[in-house]
């Protein structure tokens, strides 16, 4: 069943050495007039992909750039007549002296050096210097109605009273405050106990008997091993 | 109100509220009062673990014969750098306690009288109050006594052997007293 399977495919399919069909002839020709005929230069190469084949477009397209030919004069005013005018290059270099002055643009400036200005002052602001800093401090207080220089007898003392009664609640609020943290607060130790060094008389039942001394000091050492790594695990907040 | 009224009253209203503070604070420092043991720390431990490796030590050389070299791992032990020096650790001062009275045993086995009730006093300032440990050590010191007299007594001192062997008797009876206070104390204290 797979052999008969295996004999339905075309040969000529498969055969790298068959003849060209005359369809593939055709292709090639057309591809061969269309290199000739662009000969070299981006203009050719334009005018030579104007309604050809895909493939034409992408022969010519790896013949210029392996093998770029020399412009043309009119390719060659084409490039010139998209460079700046003296005019753009004129805006461009009063873009970039506004950019580097220190202050804000001037009225005159072209808008666009504003715009970079406010983009520039967003992204990486810089300090303000002395007579810029004056200057706002100034404007800012000089809106500010002027203080009363003179005031009747019976107002300061009104004051007086009320400055009196503010800072008072306010002591009296501050002292609630501290006699809430004072009495609040935990006492030390209370969150994290520490097993203190003790006697370690309660570590053994009955008096000591003649050569036990190292039984002794390995049962001390032992439970104060634990509570050595209990205190450990306490300071670390584990528990 | 003039501004000195005002600023007394402020003043006397902050001191008010500090006294009352630290009046009615939960006596924080009643509680240190109470619990002034120094944690079980480092310095502890490793004290307590070179009291274990010096008694390990003593055992093996004990063991051996080496009686000298057991002398020897004691005193290092007795003479060894203390942890928070500046305050007693009731473990440090009872590991000391028990040094000397092992010290004293092998003394006493060397049959070194004289070095040996050195121990047991040199221990006994370790312990003051009615424990164990210094229950052992003046059992230590009653047996140092029992041998003086034996010693003096086979030297034909029968006078100074009657009154060591007193003194040894009375050293005894301490022990049985001592004891009984720690078995006394300790029911007490598992009663209540």
């Amino acid at each position: 069943m797979s052999d008969r399977d295996d004999d339905r495919h075309e040969p000529d399919d498969l055969d790298p050495d068959a003849p060209a069909t005359a369809e593939e002839v055709a292709a090639s020709q057309r591809l061969r007039d269309a290199l000739e005929s662009a000969g070299g230069g981006a203009a050719s190469l334009e005018e030579g992909t104007q309604g050809t084949s895909p493939e034409v477009e992408l022969a010519l397209s790896l013949r210029a750039a392996w093998d770029p030919a020399p412009l043309s004069v009119d390719e060659s005013r084409a490039v010139l007549d998209a460079t700046p005018s003296a005019e753009e290059q004129e805006l461009a270099i009063r873009l970039r002296d506004s950019l580097a002055r220190k202050h804000e643009p001037r009225a005159g400036d072209p808008t666009a050096a504003h715009l970079a200005r406010a983009l520039r002052a967003a992204f990486s602001p810089s300090a303000l210097d002395e007579a810029e800093h004056r200057a706002i401090i100034e404007s800012a207080l000089a809106k500010m109605p002027a203080a009363p220089r003179v005031v009747a007898i019976g107002t300061a003392r009104t004051r007086v009273i009320r400055v009196a009664f503010g800072v008072v609640t306010g002591g009296l609020a501050l002292a609630a405050s501290i006699v809430l943290v004072v009495t609040s607060a935990p006492p030390h130790g209370s969150e994290a106990p520490l097993a203190k060094a003790r006697t370690t008389q309660p570590l053994f039942s009955e008096p000591f008997k003649p050569g036990e001394t190292s039984a002794r000091i390995d049962r001390i050492a032992s439970a104060r091993a634990s509570d050595f790594r209990d205190n450990r695990f306490t300071k670390w907040g584990v528990r | 109100m003039t501004r000195r009224s005002v600023t007394m009253a402020v003043l006397s209203t902050l001191l008010l509220a500090l006294v009352a503070g630290f009046g009615l604070a939960p006596s924080c420092s009643r509680h240190e009062g109470t619990d002034d043991g120094t944690p079980v720390d480092t310095e502890i431990m490793a004290f307590l673990s070179e009291a274990r490796a010096l008694h390990h030590e003593a055992n093996m050389k004990e063991e051996s014969g080496d009686v000298a070299g057991a002398v020897s791992a004691m005193e290092r032990l007795v003479a060894a750098r203390r942890p928070h020096p500046e305050r007693k650790g009731p473990e440090v001062e009872e590991v000391l306690a028990d040094a000397y009275a092992r010290l004293a045993e092998l003394r006493l086995k060397k049959g070194e009288l004289d070095p040996a009730a050195a121990a047991v006093k040199s221990g006994l300032e370790h312990v003051a109050e009615a424990t164990y440990f210094r229950g052992h050590l003046v059992e230590v010191q009653g047996l140092v006594e029992e041998a003086r007299a034996a010693q003096l007594a086979d030297a034909g001192n029968a006078t100074e052997a009657a009154r060591a062997r007193e003194h040894a008797i009375q050293l005894l009876e301490e022990v049985v007293k001592i004891q009984e206070q720690v078995i006394q104390r300790s029911l007490t204290k598992d009663g209540g």
